[in-house]
């Protein structure tokens, strides 16, 4: 049934009208029944199926490794090349819209957007979005609008006042320059300007008198650029003409002027301020202003097109900066050099964008003892809530004394989780391991783990049970399609079925390992050189995980005013059809993932 | 396979006087014993539902080739009363052939087909017939406690959970009714 093919759905949608009357021309339709083979293990495929309706299994082995719903396509691999290692099996009643090969090579052919991606392989489709994401970071900038800057209302005098008169407008109005107006300028009068420092060449050292008008003094070949001309524009005009001030029209009126310096307060970013806000705060509200402005940061960046480990890295930064100077503005000095703050979980590893629940601890010196330790751990954890970060729900924060504890205790605690490993034990020494420490003397934190690592000596039988929470949660893949087809208000938590199972796996196999690394992809690319993962598999890795951690900030940017990370739900009809696209796939790669975890760890036995 | 036999038979079925019968070339392509496992499933619209009386107006025709409907090779014939009617008759006898028509209502859409082949070729179409409606009867009267099977052929397909017909014409009712057929007798592996 040609008609009714859908070519909003990419690659289709790449297609020319005439194209696409071709492909629908060219047509079959598939009828499968529940169970039925759609594509046989080392079957070459005669033409690509797409799914009108229904639901596909992949199946390698035993296992369903992908599953297909509608307006997923499958399969490119044994389109071109000899046969597959997997099968396509009707997990329903399901019919597919055929694609023969030749209409699609002949379409690939001539219609060069369309061959890209239908030929690109996963990881290469991955990188080009990753590619495309770094040219938009550099280009995020050069991109933006004089719009988005902040413009300088317009001060005008007429071209009858005086150069007095002119200071007087500058100095009400705060402004460095004015505009004089000679004439209507619907009715071919003209609009010049006439700087602070055309006043001091006039009045000073011209020696005119301050009542002489402005008139004939001031310049009349403005310098203008509209309202939605590029910034960059902006300042290349600037530069050209050794000017520090703009024009700026919309529909032919001056609307405002553009300064250099708000230009290059947006050009670059404003991260700086907020570090120097954290620096110089002298007190715990001071911080919290601070804390705020990180949100607007990662609004803008992440609007502009930064990539999100640049920004991860950014607020990482930030954050830590403000435990610190919050725990330094707190604590006695004795107590700051007796001890060392640490950040657990996703902020130990740097991974944190929005704010999450705080995981924090403080690790005493063996022996020392401060009496208003409570009160200052009390003071710290709420100040952090009331700077936005939500109280731990397993009270895994300093107020906590199982968390604030000496070093010594520190060891007890892990001894007791690496060898008598229940549930909460797991999690507690998983976030154990990706501590950084913030504040205070590092060597304690230091000493703790390498004391964690010395009990793991090949101890198999604590790996398997550490890494087993990697599977915990079921990865739906391919469900985009068919399976929201039906339940399309279900949205996917993207924690659980995409990211923790990276960021645990990754984290056990880091830990067999005895890696040092915290963050999970510098735990990938060690992976990778120890030939732990290939590297092939670890780019793809580290790509869908960059990919999943994007879709999770926006879902969070989305669902939340304060900044605070409460939703981890992505919702497909929110999502782009690139976006959905690449989610499936980066769903179908933690679902192998899982399954190299599973192998790797003896999992299934 | 398809395209050159049409053209062919085309160019057969363009002569207009044929001197025997028994000696009419689309006879023997009905009674070929070549075995393409393919069945066609076909359609057709008329000025009424009288196959005795009604004027054939179009014909849709899709092969079925395993568990695909080859909807890229479909057949679809007009007819006008002025003009005759053999060349696209003999281009419909090509595509079919021997192989099994499958359809809704098929006694009509076979029944007015014969009232032309019939004095074209001196028989009426020899292919066996899968009736789907009946296929589905088959199925329905299984179940117990139904007295009545709703045999319309939308209704099946929305009981089958088959895409609704995209029109009433004769190329959307074969294309369903082979969609049906596949979904009541799937090919066995």
């Amino acid at each position: 049934m040609s008609d009714a093919f859908d070519f909003s759905v990419p690659p289709f949608d790449r297609l020319t009208a005439e194209q696409r009357q071709r492909l629908a021309a060219a047509l079959d339709l598939g009828v499968y029944a529940r169970d039925g083979v759609i594509l046989s293990r080392d079957e070459p495929a005669d033409c690509l199926f797409v799914v009108r309706q229904g639901l596909v299994h992949e199946r390698r082995g035993g296992e369903v490794v992908a599953v297909h719903g509608a307006h997923d396509s499958f399969d490119l691999q044994a389109l071109f090349s000899d046969g597959q290692a997997r099968s396509f099996v009707a997990a329903e009643d399901t019919l597919c819209d055929l694609v023969p090969r030749p209409i699609l090579l002949e379409l690939a052919h001539e219609n060069a957007a369309f061959g890209a991606v239908i030929q690109q392989g996963f990881a290469d489709r991955l990188s080009a979005l990753a590619n495309e994401r770094s040219n938009r970071e550099t280009a995020a900038l050069t991109m933006a609008r004089i719009r988005q800057a902040y413009l300088r209302p317009p001060v005008f005098v007429e071209a009858g006042a005086s150069l007095r008169d002119a200071a007087a407008a500058m100095k009400r109005d705060q402004a460095s320059s004015v505009l004089v107006r000679d004439g209507d300028p619907g009715k071919g009068g003209r609009v010049g300007i006439l700087t602070g420092t055309d006043l001091r060449d006039l009045v000073v050292l011209e020696g005119r008198p301050v009542d002489s008008p402005v008139g004939p003094l001031a310049r009349y070949e403005l310098l203008a650029l509209d309202r939605d001309d590029l910034l960059f524009n902006a300042l290349i005009l600037m530069t050209k003409h050794s000017v520090r001030r703009l024009v700026v029209t919309e529909q032919g009126a001056v609307v405002g002027l553009l300064e250099q310096t708000d230009l290059l307060a947006v050009l670059s970013n404003h991260s700086q301020v907020v570090a120097l806000k954290v620096d110089h705060a002298a007190t715990p509200e001071d911080l919290g202003r601070a804390s705020q402005d990180i949100v607007g940061l990662i609004r803008t960046l992440h609007g502009t097109g930064v990539k999100v480990s640049f920004i991860a890295d950014l607020v990482t930064e930030l954050n830590r900066k403000i435990f610190r100077r919050l725990f330094e503005l707190l604590a006695p000095p004795d107590l700051l050099a007796n001890s060392c703050l640490i950040v657990m979980g996703s902020e130990g590893r740097g991974e944190q964008l929005l704010k999450t629940d705080q995981d924090n601890g403080l690790i005493l010196r063996d022996g020392y003892d401060c009496p208003s330790l409570p009160q200052v751990t009390d003071a710290f954890t709420r100040h952090l809530v009331a700077f936005g970060y939500p109280p731990c729900p397993g009270r895994i924060m300093v107020s906590n004394p199982d968390w604030t504890r000496p070093l010594a205790l520190y060891k007890d605690s892990l001894f007791h989780w690496i060898h008598r490993p229940d549930e909460a034990a797991q999690m507690n020494l998983a976030i154990f391991y990706d501590a950084a420490a913030v504040a205070g003397d590092a060597s304690l934190l230091a000493e703790a783990k390498g004391y964690l690592l010395g009990r793991l000596q090949d101890n198999q039988m604590f790996f398997t049970a550490f890494a087993r929470p990697a599977l915990a949660f079921d990865t739906p893949s391919g469900l985009f399609g068919g399976l929201f087809e039906r339940r399309r208000s279900e949205a996917v938590d993207i924690k659980k079925a995409g990211i923790f199972p990276i960021v645990h796996g990754v984290r056990a196999l880091a830990l067999e390992k005895h890696m040092a690394e915290t963050n999970t992809t510098e735990r990938i690319w060690a992976l990778a050189d120890q030939g732990v993962l290939d590297r092939g598999m670890a780019g793809e890795l580290a790509d869908a995980f960059t990919f999943l951690s994007t879709l999770r900030l926006k879902a969070g940017l989305d669902g939340s005013v304060s900044g605070t990370q409460t939703d981890n739900l992505v919702r497909t009809e929110s999502l782009g059809k690139l976006d959905r696209d690449q989610f499936k796939d980066c769903l179908a790669l933690v679902k192998k993932f899982k399954e190299l975890i599973a192998y790797h760890f003896h999992l299934n036995h | 396979m398809p395209t050159e036999t049409i053209a062919s038979v085309v160019a057969n079925g363009g002569a207009p006087s044929v001197p025997a019968m028994s000696e009419h070339p689309d006879r023997a392509l009905l009674l070929s014993g070549e075995e393409t496992g393919e069945r066609v499933a076909i359609h057709c619209e008329a000025t009424s539902f009288d196959a005795a009386t009604a004027d054939l107006r179009s014909v849709a025709a899709l092969r079925i080739r395993g568990g695909r409907v080859l909807t890229s090779q479909r057949l679809i014939l007009s007819f006008w009363p002025t003009e005759p009617a053999e060349p696209a008759l003999s281009r419909l006898l090509a595509f079919i052939g021997n192989r099994p028509l499958v359809g809704y209502y098929l006694d009509f859409t076979v029944g007015l087909l014969d009232r032309l082949v019939q004095p074209m070729v001196g028989m009426a179409l020899p292919n066996p017939r899968i009736e789907v409606s009946s296929l589905y009867y088959g199925r329905k009267a299984k179940a117990p406690g139904k007295y009545a099977v709703d045999l319309r052929l939308d209704s099946i397909l929305r009981d089958l959970d088959l895409p609704p017909r995209a029109g009433e014409d004769a190329y959307a009712s074969a294309l369903a009714s082979a969609m049906v057929y596949l979904r009541l007798e799937p090919p066995r592996p």
